[in-house]
């Protein structure tokens, strides 16, 4: 898993590349949390994600939480196929909120009609 | 799936559903207005029903369903339960066990006419019970898995076409290589996913978050015809990772609800999810509110868990031979009773839980290695105490001490609590009271007491002999009892407790007490003991348990006690344990029973004997003294000191086992006891304390007298455990003989 990080004005850009999966989500994490420290707004490529499992995609649960719960802005952009198919096959789409873009063709592939509706993050648990 | 394995997991549940349902029956006969107890009759025989449905169980299912029928009217309160109620519900369960039994005997069993009419007059008398509109009496419908599924509690329906499953796992999931994701993934090959919504709840806070661990939990409305089995499958290699449910189209609303009630999210929040999902209307949810407020025990057999069945399947698979249905492993949480594992269905309290169904043969296998273990620390200890060296015997030492509360932690892994035994008397003493008209006021306690499982399983057979001894001869009947100024009400009380490395367990009944006199004359009768000889009450007592006198005519029918006592105590002896009985004419009878704590690894005392070492268990040993000469001369003519103004009948070990002499200036005695009994084993050399790891004798050595077992010894050589109880009876033997013989002379 290779961990990019640019400034672009006052957003910080983190790319990621290769496998987001258990092997790799806590090196993520630690990456995506340090970064949290010291920037307002943040956003993560995922176009380079080739492979993605359970924790990977909890992963991304997780940091946008912490985002949340410390007022910040995270996105996630550039969504490579495998991460899209994930978001839409766990209805996670309302609850990441991010913009998806999908080409016109590859529609078909997709449901995204369920869980459309905005799922907040619980904190009573 | 292997089916048989899920029979024996069946036969299993069904066995523990019954005997809770006995249980519950016996508790409401004391307290009618208990409605938990009823809930616990209704849930065991709703429960065997499904099950038994799903085998195609046809009688059993017939049966259960008028019973069930009879018990939710029960339960509705429209009527209250009675003793001729309770009495056809106990033979009830008796007759369903019986059907059960049956089936898993042979596919399509004979179903005589004698078995049918039995189920069908229980029934009828049942029926007549109820006073209130017609039952329809077994053998009506058509029972098949369908019916099973549609027989619910509220018969309300939900709209949500589609399949439910609901997904939740354990943490380590990840961890064991599972990836959840794949799962659901799968599903799409079963039909169409309508809504997946991952649940995130259970998310710790970010700084607690384990990147390994799964908090997510699923929710996945599947719109699908396959069966039931086909999604099951699916699922099927989450074995205990996972706490998986599945809800059919148009699922009975209880079942959601009890989805609700068993997810960590809690009712409201799972609400919110599923009616946000499409799963459940706004109105389905408040209606089931509604109804949650009147009844509070919702249960289905709608949710099945295949993978936990699956787990337990191979267990039985592995170790349960066709004859034993009940009970092949153990359960590894000391101090709780043996509880049913979540199966077919979800009629389990919360405990379950908290635990792991693993097979006996594992522990045992445990138990050897740690008694391996045991002996090769004695071995390091020694070589290190020999190099001399500081540091190597300190750390020896505490290797030691660890080896030492491992060998206690898994030692304590067996240990079960004996209260379920107990229970068992219970409907013994009910049934054979009722049956001899007499009263008995039944009361057990320590029934938390724990015992090693080995221990607790070869105990059960000799204890219920001796409740129902007490029943049966030693406490009489009402008439009989006011005549002789007592209550009528007998009472029977079964203790169990520890003591000093012991586990104590005292029957005691307030009957007719041991006729000592016709004891005294059948032993005579019978040669067990010679015409003419002065023997302590204490002595008459303990005959009873002498194989002489072991046939019920041996004794009069009032002090009665004779049938098969030879054999419970030999039963008691062979788990290294004794037995003594206490009598008073006309009060009453204690028998108490002496039981070592564990069959496997023993605190023991090295000792020389000749050239070969011998092991006394250490929890026995009283003291040891010197054997002065001067004990020696006073001895002479019979083999006893005198131990501080007291007799002490002793035992030359040396002579007893022909070990070749040695020159020993000094000898000693260690001063066994044994229940009440004390002997002197005259040894050569004493060596100190040892841990013994008990490996049994093979059975050429069963005649050999005095020894119960070996010990390997740190050096690797072979060390006998003596066998105190017998030896104490030698040496007491011998004793009384050369008085015998001196008074004679």
């Amino acid at each position: 898993m290779d961990v990019q990080i640019q400034e672009k004005g006052e957003h910080s850009i983190v790319k990621l590349e290769g496998e987001l999966t258990i092997y790799f989500a806590s090196q993520v994490l630690d990456a995506i949390y340090d970064l949290l420290n010291k920037t307002d707004k943040i956003a993560v490529d995922l176009s380079g994600i080739i492979e993605a499992d359970t924790s990977g995609i909890q992963a991304l649960i997780v940091i946008k939480r912490e985002a949340f719960r410390r007022k910040k802005t995270i996105k996630y952009v550039n969504h490579s196929e495998i991460i899209v198919r994930l978001i839409d096959l766990l209805g996670l789409v309302g609850l990441f909120g991010d913009k998806i873009k999908i080409p016109a063709e590859n529609r078909d592939n997709y449901a995204f009609h369920y869980g459309v509706k905005k799922q907040n993050f619980n904190f009573s648990g | 799936m292997n089916l048989d394995s899920v029979k024996q997991t069946f036969v299993i549940e069904s066995t523990e559903l019954l005997d809770d349902m006995e249980s519950a029956l016996l508790q409401l006969e004391k307290e009618p207005e208990n409605s938990d107890a009823v809930n616990a009759v209704f849930r065991a025989a709703h429960t065997i029903k499904g099950s038994s449905g799903m085998f195609g169980y046809t009688r059993v299912v017939e049966f259960t369903h008028v019973l069930e029928s009879f018990l939710e009217e029960l339960r509705q309160e429209k009527f209250s339960v009675n003793s001729e109620m309770i009495a056809i519900l106990l033979s009830s369960g008796d007759h369903i066990k019986y059907l059960i039994n049956l089936y898993i005997d042979s596919e399509k069993p004979e179903l005589t006419k004698e078995v049918i009419d039995i189920g069908e007059n229980l029934l009828s008398r049942l029926t007549a019970q109820a006073p209130s509109e017609e039952q329809s009496s077994g053998g009506e419908m058509e029972p098949t898995v369908e019916t099973v599924e549609e027989v619910n509690l509220s018969g309300i329906h939900v709209k949500n076409p589609n399949w439910h499953i609901s997904l939740r796992f354990i943490q380590e999931i990840l961890r064991h290589g599972l990836d959840p994701i794949s799962f659901i993934n799968y599903l799409t090959s079963l039909g169409v996913l309508e809504n997946v919504y991952t649940v995130t709840d259970q998310v710790p806070d970010s700084d607690n978050v384990d990147p390994e661990a799964c908090y997510l939990g699923f929710e996945i409305s599947l719109k699908s015809d396959s069966s039931r089995e086909e999604i099951e499958s699916v699922f099927e290699f989450l074995n205990e990772d996972a706490k998986i449910e599945i809800l059919e189209p148009e699922a009975d609303i209880a079942s959601y609800h009890d989805l609700m009630s068993k997810v960590p999210e809690g009712v409201e929040r799972m609400s919110e999810i599923l009616v946000e999902m499409g799963v459940l209307t706004t109105e389905e949810v408040e209606d089931n509110k509604d109804k949650q407020a009147i009844e509070s025990t919702g249960d289905t057999m709608n949710v099945i868990e295949p993978v936990e069945e699956q787990k337990d399947a191979e267990i039985m698979e592995e170790i349960a031979p066709v004859d034993t249905i009940t009970e092949p492993a153990v359960d590894v949480i000391p101090g709780k009773p043996d509880k049913v594992p979540e199966t077919t269905s979800n009629t389990v309290s919360e405990t379950t839980a908290k635990f792991i169904r693993i097979e006996a043969g594992k522990l045992d296998d445990l138990i050897n290695l740690v008694g391996e273990l045991v002996i090769n620390v004695a071995n390091i200890r020694q070589l290190s105490e020999d190099t001399s060296n500081k540091a190597m015997v300190e750390a020896s030492l505490t290797m030691g001490r660890l080896v030492e509360e491992v060998r206690d932690s898994a030692m304590n892994i067996r240990m079960v609590q004996i209260g379920d035994t107990f229970r068992r008397f219970e409907r013994v003493v009910r049934d054979l009271s009722k049956k001899m008209g007499k009263e008995v006021n039944f009361k057990v306690s320590g029934g938390d007491t724990e015992l090693d499982k080995t221990v607790v399983e070869k105990i059960t057979d000799p204890l219920m002999h001796l409740v129902r001894n007490a029943v049966d001869h030693g406490i009489s009947t009402p008439e009989k009892r006011k005549a002789a100024g007592k209550s009528p009400i007998g009472q029977l009380q079964v203790n169990a407790f520890h003591d000093t490395g012991n586990i104590v367990i005292e029957i005691i009944d307030d009957g007719e007490g041991l006729d000592r006199t016709a004891i005294l004359n059948k032993a005579i009768e019978k040669g067990v003991v010679p015409a003419g000889t002065e023997l302590s009450d204490h002595e008459i007592n303990q005959l009873i348990f002498e194989p002489g006198l072991s046939t019920a005519a041996a004794v009069t029918d009032v002090s009665g006690r004779g049938v098969g006592m030879d054999v419970v105590k030999k039963n008691i002896e062979s788990l290294r344990g004794v037995v003594e009985v206490e009598s008073v004419t006309g009060k009453g009878t204690t028998i108490q029973i002496h039981l070592p704590l564990t069959l496997a690894i023993i605190d023991g005392f090295l000792v020389e004997i000749g050239k070969s070492s011998f092991v006394i268990p250490l929890d026995m040993v009283l003291e040891c003294i010197t054997m002065s000469d001067e004990d020696e001369l006073e001895a002479e003519g019979g083999h006893f000191v005198n131990l501080r103004g007291e007799v002490l009948p002793y035992l030359r070990m040396k002579e007893f086992f022909q070990e070749a002499d040695r020159d020993e200036s000094q000898q000693n005695i260690i001063v066994v006891k044994y229940g009440q009994q004390k002997a002197g084993l005259v040894v050569d050399k004493l060596l100190g304390e040892f841990q013994t790891v008990i490996k049994p004798l093979g059975r050429m050595f069963n005649h050999v007298q005095g020894i119960s077992g070996a010990t390997i010894l740190g050096d690797g050589s072979v060390a006998m455990i003596l066998d105190i109880p017998r030896l104490i009876r030698f040496a007491q033997e011998l004793e009384s003989s050369h008085i015998v013989n001196g008074s004679n002379v």
